[in-house]
């Protein structure tokens, strides 16, 4: 737990997100930041038992020929019987062992070390490739849904990306590091939501690690990056999952 | 939609003599005798299991592969999955395939399945909750580089909530100690703010308030003891 984390999702984000109702990708990056922060994790805790009384309420009978479901449970037993199979491997920890090492490999200057990916991150992190944005900046598409662009960025110490707003939402969590924008700064754990309302230009000291998901591409507002708009748009469009 | 097929399980074998051939070899007869009579007789074969709690199914399950308090477990749980499987997705199929699914799970993942951190009725909820939600993914032809157990880890809520009491109770406590911390001497204030808020070593207080150690000590003491009584006495 992380005491000293300071920006979290909204309360109805948390209750959407305990309900099963966001889309995956706000889903993972809702449970990257719980994973880290102890406040958020008591929210979704009361929310989660909100739904479990409501489990333990319903369950009117079923009629008593539609209750075995046409023989489900003899026929989940005998193919239980041939399955060798009990507990599958910890494949996502190697992949997030293999995320650190990549991370590590690709970024010798880096600050940001020993991350420790939260565990809905760990299997999108497998086999991601890095690709430099602009001076410092670097980002690794996740393919997670195809309703959300999701993504690792990395932030090289002293590095700024160019001024943005949002055609959509955009929500990122700090995974390691530290960056600021207008609106204030941020350190591991914190949780960010920005949209078209807001402006910004990030930039790191000493580097940053965070992930984001996006629903639609950023929209660059000054100078040279606009004209690139366009091929921002169609980037957007084959980041995400095929 | 035939789930059973993207399992990468061998073909079923509806010859439900075959189901419990297994629990013949261990000498439940019971079993084998309701496996040839069909599906009626099945709760015969759970019939020792029906007054045994829904954590202890799943402990038996774990630890032995008992199939008829698996049988147990499913009788007791597939309407609730099936309900929840409509409610959430509105379509029969794509419910029953839950309830296979979640009880497939529940086989395969009772080991997991840890008494400290909840019941058995809140992880088979998250169970469900969480294979609806591969369901839905797979129906939408999402790619599988996510599943909903890393998202929403079983027994993880109850944890939470278990902190949440924690604290709760941990801050109410907390402040009671401050009031009453405040009517000790001023001396006595100072020494257990160093030692129990500031987390310093004896010798390291009693350095900072330039006190010798055995009158730190001391004062320790009696501030702890005042404090104590006050507490008494308060109640």
């Amino acid at each position: 737990m992380n005491a000293s984390i300071a920006h979290h999702p909204a309360d109805d984000m948390l209750e959407s997100f305990a309900r099963r109702e966001l889309s995956t990708g706000a889903s993972v990056i809702v449970s990257a930041h719980v994973e880290m922060c102890g406040r958020c994790r008591a929210r979704v805790a009361e929310f989660e038992s909100r739904e479990m009384r409501e489990w333990n309420a319903e369950s009117e009978p079923l009629p008593a020929e539609a209750r075995d479901f046409g023989g489900m449970i003899e026929r989940i037993v005998s193919l239980l019987r041939q399955d060798a199979e009990t507990v599958a491997t910890p494949v996502a920890d190697l992949q997030a062992a293999g995320f650190q090492a990549g991370f590590q490999a690709g970024f010798q200057e880096s600050s940001v070390k020993d991350i420790r990916l939260p565990r809905a991150l760990r299997q999108a992190a497998a086999g991601l490739r890095w690709t430099r944005l602009t001076e410092g900046i670097h980002q690794a598409i996740a393919p997670i849904d195809h309703e959300t662009r999701c993504e690792f960025i990395y932030m090289a110490a002293g590095a700024s990306t160019p001024a943005h707003t949002h055609y959509g939402r955009e929500y990122t969590l700090i995974l390691q590091g530290r960056f600021h924008d207008e609106l204030g700064s941020y350190g591991n754990g914190d949780f960010l939501f920005r949209d078209a309302s807001h402006e910004h230009q990030p930039a790191s000291e000493n580097g940053c690690l965070s992930f984001a998901v996006l629903d639609r591409p950023l929209r660059f507002t000054r100078g040279l990056p606009r004209l690139m708009n366009p091929i921002n748009r169609l980037r957007f469009r084959r980041g995400m999952a095929r | 939609m035939e789930l059973l097929l993207k399992t990468n399980l061998p073909e079923l074998l509806p010859a439900p003599e075959r189901v419990f051939q297994r629990s013949a070899h261990r000498g439940n007869e019971a079993a084998v005798e309701s496996g040839k009579s069909g599906n009626r007789d099945m709760a015969s074969t759970s019939n020792r299991w029906e007054s045994v709690s829904n954590e202890e199914l799943l402990g038996a399950v774990s630890h032995s592969g008992d199939t008829a308090a698996f049988v147990q477990l499913f009788e007791r749980y597939s309407t609730r999955i099936f309900q929840t499987g409509m409610k959430l997705t509105r379509n029969e199929q794509l419910s029953r395939d839950l309830v296979q699914e979640t009880m497939i799970t529940v086989w395969r993942k009772a080991s997991l399945f840890d008494l400290d951190r909840g019941s058995a009725d809140n992880w088979i909820f998250t169970m469900t909750r969480n294979r609806c939600f591969d369901l839905l993914r797979k129906a939408k032809r999402q790619p599988v580089c996510v599943s909903a157990d890393d998202i929403w880890p079983p027994g993880e809520a109850t944890e939470a909530t278990q902190q949440l009491d924690d604290s709760a109770e941990q801050s109410a406590l907390m402040s009671r100690i401050e009031q009453l911390l405040e009517r000790l001497p001023a001396a006595q204030q100072a020494v257990i703010n160093q030692v129990y808020v500031l987390d310093s070593t004896h010798e390291e207080a009693a350095r900072r308030l330039g006190i010798p150690l055995g009158t730190l000590k001391s004062r320790l003491r009696l501030g702890l003891d005042k404090l104590r009584y006050l507490a008494g006495a308060g109640e």
